[in-house]
């Protein structure tokens, strides 16, 4: 080993103990993510034809169709970044299992929400959007689930159904007309929201304003008092916001 | 490679209800009516936006309060107008064929 290369690990994984072997993990995942992001990008930009100016204005940039989970043979030190949020929401789960999940962004997590079941037995609700639409249709074979939906005016409406458990992408989070107070206000007591690329790809730091509407989000969070959150800078950032247990807990 | 062996849950007419409504409304803050829905493109939006959100100024490394106002507001119309009309697209495209 070069001296330069002093903090570029050899090996990253081999210290993790979890339900799954990690290389098993990483080849299923990896192997079907692959082909699946291939086909969606066919079927959005030739088979409906989405205007594909909106792949480069960041204005569309829904990651319906990049590369969401490690590659085994690829450099450790590129594949630590894309464990760090995976091994984190699994080590949430193990630490405190919910049985209601809530999963806003469809397929994006279908390798993240598959271990919720099979270990913890928890019931999986989709929200009703494209990112669904895309499961089903691409996804759902390598990754079955059993789920329940709920679309987005019946998530509005119903203030009574909570969950304990979100999982979500950044660009969910966004959208005016759904913000982040209206999932905050539907996790249950003691619920976990999970944020995904909250760094908004750097942005968010190196940009050096309050400009984006990643900051503004977490700033709306801020504002509340009945949640602590941890906003998690590395890689493309993970936020997880923790509702107190009970009301008035704080 | 689909799937088509599965019952599919995914509402597509509720979805484009919902999300047409998005469009909508942020056409509206943009000062489009709704005469004017039906008849402006996606481009027109976002030139529009282009042109009454300018927020460059001449010193770049300098933090200017209404140019990051300008800035976030040029940023999150841009953003949420391209995915609603992403969303809406494909929304589109699920109820007439699918």
């Amino acid at each position: 080993m070069s001296s330069e290369k002093r903090y570029e690990p050899q090996m990253s994984f081999d210290y993790t103990k979890w339900f799954y072997d990690w290389r098993a993990y990483a080849n299923k995942s990896t192997r079907s993510d692959g082909l699946e992001s291939v086909a969606i990008a066919k079927y959005l930009y030739e088979t409906i034809g989405v205007d594909k100016r909106n792949i480069a204005t960041g204005g569309a940039s829904d990651y319906e169709f990049v590369i969401h989970y490690p590659r085994p043979n690829l450099a450790e030190s590129y594949g630590q970044s894309q464990w760090m949020p995976i091994l984190l929401i699994q080590m949430l789960m193990d630490i405190s299992p919910k049985k209601n999940i809530l999963a806003v962004s469809g397929g994006l997590d279908r390798y993240r929400l598959a271990p919720f079941q099979e270990i913890y037995g928890s019931n999986i609700t989709f929200l009703n959007n494209k990112k669904l639409s895309l499961y089903e249709k691409f996804q759902s074979s390598s990754a079955p689930l059993q789920y329940d939906v709920i679309t987005m005016q019946e998530f509005e409406a119903d203030a009574s159904r909570k969950f304990d458990f979100m999982l979500a992408w950044s660009q969910d989070m966004e959208n005016p007309f759904t913000p982040i107070d209206l999932y905050i206000d539907r996790l249950d007591y003691g619920g976990i929201l999970v944020i995904q690329n909250t760094s908004d790809s750097v942005f968010l730091y190196q940009n050096d304003t309050i400009a984006s509407p990643v900051w503004e989000y977490h700033n709306d969070v801020k504002l509340r008092n009945d949640c602590h959150m941890y906003h998690i800078p590395l890689f493309y950032g993970i936020t997880v916001v923790v509702k107190n247990r009970q009301k008035n807990e704080f | 490679m689909t799937n088509s062996t599965q019952t599919k849950k995914y509402k597509a007419q509720e979805d484009l209800e919902y999300r047409s409504q998005h469009i909508a409304a942020l056409l509206m803050i943009l000062g489009f009516s709704t005469k004017d829905i039906e008849k402006i493109s996606i481009d027109d939006a976002i030139n529009l936006i282009r042109i009454r959100y300018v927020y460059k100024h001449s010193d770049p490394t300098i933090n200017i309060a209404i140019s990051e106002y300008i800035k976030k507001q040029n940023i999150s119309l841009s953003r949420n107008i391209r995915r609603a009309w992403f969303d809406v697209q494909h929304a589109l495209y699920e109820v007439e064929n699918v």
